[in-house]
């Protein structure tokens, strides 16, 4: 119990650093690259374990966009997109939900459920929080394209970085 | 208190979930200058969007008052016209008042597929309307007042079994009958034409002034076709109406002051 709610703070601490602190360097400024950014938080909400509170899954989203946001300095950003996925992270799941149901003990984890629904799941949620997160940031629906584009572009480099950090760690809670 | 828990319990991560999304919407415009420029900026577009919708349907509105009023305007005009013809060709004896007074009325119901057609007119003896007064729409004739009450009066349209309007070919004295004949609410027969009279196809044929009811030069429609019965001394002509009486709205009521003088002296003869 105590080592999944530490890991669960490690996690947390490991990620925002390496987002405000790495992975906010890498931008471009030319051709397609532009629409690419590098956007590995999201991977908090998503290891969370499946017996945490829904209130207080969306309540730590808030608190890990937030902090992100004082970072990128555009508060309330990354904060609303990262509420939104935390909040529809329960549906997603029971969406999901294998034949056998969830062991409510468990992190949703690769090692927990499989590689493959690990990936389906990741991949929902990081492109759900990406085009709240980029719609969000354009403010209009006028700009539809550069959305989609900042999505794609974003979602296949971050969920690299995601499978990546995954592969490195292999979290178990 | 109990049912309060029990509410947050079911339904509080998705109040917390909607509170924070306000919260960061609020957080996003307060702090973030792109984002709330395009805020301003569309709640400017919407409230310009609200702001002509509703300058339209005002003005929209609007427009019953100004129809109104011109077709007031309008009566009077035709009322000018009548009286400056009337003193033009001398006519007129008394200058100080106009012999027909003109008044806009609405129909309110209207048939034409009937045998007897009437209209039914928003105006009343309380607007000083009254039997034998002539309807006029803005093409040409219409009908004939026949009945009032307080607030309403029913006209005998054109489309009537036993309408008789006299009437006259413009410019020319020659006159003969309206009357209708087929069940065509489009179309109406001039009678009892004489035979010599140089009656020709597209003829306009306006009212007499005869039958004190309308004023002279009100136009009725324009001659179809024409012939004469055999063993008839007066032609048959066919006659489109100018004005379209499936289709009426504002109307003219055209009041003769001297009905009653001429009338009085109508009646003098007959009892003679």
């Amino acid at each position: 119990m105590n080592s999944t709610i530490l890991a669960n703070v490690w996690r947390f601490i490991i990620l925002v650093l390496l987002q405000v602190l790495v992975l906010k360097a890498v931008v471009f400024n030319t051709g397609v690259w532009a629409y690419l950014q590098v956007i590995i938080y999201p991977l908090f909400i998503i290891l969370l374990p499946l017996r945490t509170p829904p209130t207080l899954v969306v309540f730590l989203g808030f608190v890990c966009g937030m902090l992100v946001d004082l970072f990128y300095s555009s508060i309330g950003i990354h904060a609303a997109a990262t509420v939104f996925i935390a909040y529809f992270r329960t549906y997603i799941l029971a969406i999901l939900e294998p034949r056998g149901g969830y062991n409510v003990n468990f992190s949703p984890t690769a090692k927990r459920f499989g590689f493959p629904w690990f990936l389906r799941y990741a991949a929902i949620m990081l492109g759900l929080h990406l085009f709240i997160y980029f719609s969000i940031k354009a403010f209009t629906f006028y700009y539809i394209l550069q959305i989609i584009l900042n999505t794609l572009f974003t979602f296949l480099v971050s969920f690299l970085f995601i499978l990546f950090y995954q592969s490195i760690f292999d979290p178990q809670e | 208190m109990r049912n309060l828990i029990l509410l947050l319990g079911r339904y509080g991560s998705f109040l917390l979930f909607l509170f924070l999304e306000l919260l960061c919407f609020f957080l996003i415009v307060q702090f973030n200058e792109g984002q709330s420029a395009i805020l301003v900026n569309s709640y400017n577009n919407i409230s310009r969007y609200v702001d002509e919708r509703s300058e339209n349907a005002s003005n929209y509105l609007k427009l019953f008052q100004v129809v109104d009023s011109l077709a007031a305007e309008n009566a009077d005009l035709k009322e000018r016209i009548i009286a400056m013809e009337d003193q033009d060709q001398g006519i007129s004896l008394t200058d100080s008042l106009p012999q027909f007074i003109f008044d806009k009325a609405q129909v309110i119901n209207n048939s034409v597929r009937q045998n007897n057609n009437y209209l039914f007119i928003n105006k009343g003896s309380r607007d000083s309307v009254d039997i034998h007064m002539g309807v006029i729409g803005k093409n040409g004739v219409v009908g004939i007042i026949r009945a009032t009450n307080d607030q309403y009066s029913v006209a005998m349209s054109v489309l009537h079994r036993q309408s008789r309007i006299s009437a006259r070919l413009k410019n020319s004295n020659y006159f003969g009958t309206i009357v209708w004949k087929d069940r065509d609410p489009t179309q109406v027969y001039l009678d009892d034409v004489p035979k010599h009279v140089p009656l020709q196809k597209r003829d306009t044929i306006e009212t007499s002034g005869y039958s004190s009811i309308f004023p002279p030069g009100i136009p009725i429609g324009r001659i179809d076709t024409t012939w004469v019965p055999k063993g008839s001394s007066s032609y048959v002509a066919r006659v489109k109406l100018f004005e379209d009486l499936a289709n009426l709205d504002y109307v003219y009521l055209v009041r003769n002051q001297d009905r009653k003088i001429i009338k009085e002296l109508e009646q003098s003869i007959v009892n003679e």
